[in-house]
């Protein structure tokens, strides 16, 4: 069945038809607001907020984007607008971020999806929403400007500063190795 | 911006020269002469693609369920805003047609075609029954009475069609349109007694929405050629 009429059975209340269309999104949606939020838990409760709000505002949308496209930037507002963390964790308190790491670590670690993500996790709020945002999901400097309230310079150097701290939690090992050792 | 350690470029710049390399002339020199940097260079732009790659993530199990546990109350029906075309006479006209159409529609859905038949036609990939098309099911599987109530209502609407007014220029002929809104919401009304009776039917949902949305769009049309031409058939 097509999309549109997905989405007007769903407009009407249509159960079944918000169930596909749950169906046919649901992970990308998930995967946004997950590596937004940086928390299994939080990511679950704001994913459902979005899908809810979706549900909720489906009069609003009227069909210049795909559903998915439409939902997608949702759930990306539903995660950029949920209140911060209050406490900041110790581990990311990085006080030296972008300096150099000089040890090679392995491609695998590079390339992991899971290093990856552990990483991301770790980054503070602020690093991850930009990096996330520019090298995950293909926003623009200005559109992320836009979106967070931020100058889109203020956007690139967040991003410069992120880069550098997840490149440092991707090889923690060559940090420590890097602190005794040195190059030249 | 050199790390004065070690005189090689920081994280942030080998960031920076991987987005706008033009706006650091003397790193990227220094990148192309220092077998360090180059190596970090190389590693920060497989973590980008990698970055990139990324894919979906499979959401908690349960999550479909707890969203229908937040989501308003089932609401099959879409409201329908009144339409104000049809006080004095044609409204007489209007009852009449629902006791009409809600025979036949009674008839299609509990003569021989019920949730069964529908979820059949949906599993087999079938388009499901619009205004004109024959009884889903195929004719053996009705009765001859709501065969002909059906087929007599279709044609109706389909003569209408046929009559200037019916269709292209709404004014040309606005009480055969105003007549054709009257036998759609009829039929409208009808389809609402039959998904009391059958609410998840798919085929009369299907049914149902595309009635409301031809008798919306014709609504629309034809309370904007009467705006724009002055006219007032009330």
């Amino acid at each position: 069945m097509e999309e549109q009429v997905l989405v007007e059975r769903a407009r009407a209340g249509d159960r079944l038809a918000m169930s596909q269309l749950y169906q046919a999104h649901s992970r990308r949606v998930y995967a946004v607001v997950r590596r937004l939020a940086g928390d299994d838990d939080l990511a679950a409760d704001l994913s459902q907020d979005a899908w809810v709000r979706a549900f909720e505002r489906l009069h609003l949308y009227r069909g210049e984007a795909a559903f998915g496209t439409w939902m997608h930037r949702l759930a990306t507002n539903v995660a950029l607008n949920r209140p911060r963390r209050r406490t900041k964790r110790p581990d990311v308190e990085a006080s030296a971020v972008g300096m150099r790491t000089y040890e090679k670590p392995s491609d695998e670690a590079v390339m992991s999806r899971r290093v990856l993500s552990d990483a991301l996790d770790k980054l503070p709020d602020g690093y991850r929403r930009v990096l996330v945002m520019h090298d995950v999901e293909g926003w623009t400097h200005e559109e992320i400007g836009k979106s967070l309230g931020i100058a889109s310079g203020t956007s690139k150097s967040q991003l410069h500063k992120a880069r550098a701290r997840m490149r440092q939690l991707i090889a923690p090992s060559a940090a420590a190795t890097e602190a005794g050792n040195g190059v030249q | 911006m050199i790390d004065q350690r070690y005189e090689h470029l920081t994280l942030e710049m080998i960031s920076e020269v991987l987005e706008e390399p033009e706006l650091h002339p003397e790193a990227a020199e220094h990148l192309a002469a220092c077998d360090v940097c180059s190596l970090e260079h190389s590693l920060m732009r497989r973590m980008l693609m990698a970055l990139s790659g990324l894919g979906e993530m499979d959401p908690p199990a349960d999550e479909w369920e707890r969203v229908e546990s937040r989501l308003p109350t089932k609401r099959l029906v879409i409201p329908i805003r009144p339409l104000h075309l049809f006080r004095g006479w044609p409204a007489q006209v209007a009852a009449a047609m629902i006791l009409f159409a809600g025979g036949i529609l009674a008839g299609l859905t509990f003569m021989g075609g019920g949730p069964d038949d529908a979820a059949t036609l949906v599993l087999n990939g079938e388009s499901l029954p619009s205004v004109g098309d024959p009884v889903p099911g195929g004719p053996e599987t009705r009765s001859p009475f709501a065969l002909a109530q059906y087929y007599e209502a279709v044609a109706g609407l389909e003569q209408l069609r046929a009559r200037p007014g019916g269709s292209g220029d709404l004014l040309e002929d606005p009480m055969a349109t105003t007549e054709r809104l009257v036998r759609l919401d009829g039929l409208i009304e009808a389809s609402r007694e039959a998904l009391a009776n059958s609410p998840t039917d798919p085929a009369v949902n299907n049914l149902l929405f595309d009635l409301i949305k031809e008798r919306d769009d014709l609504s629309l049309g034809l309370e904007s050629a009467v705006h724009l031409a002055g006219l007032d058939y009330r």
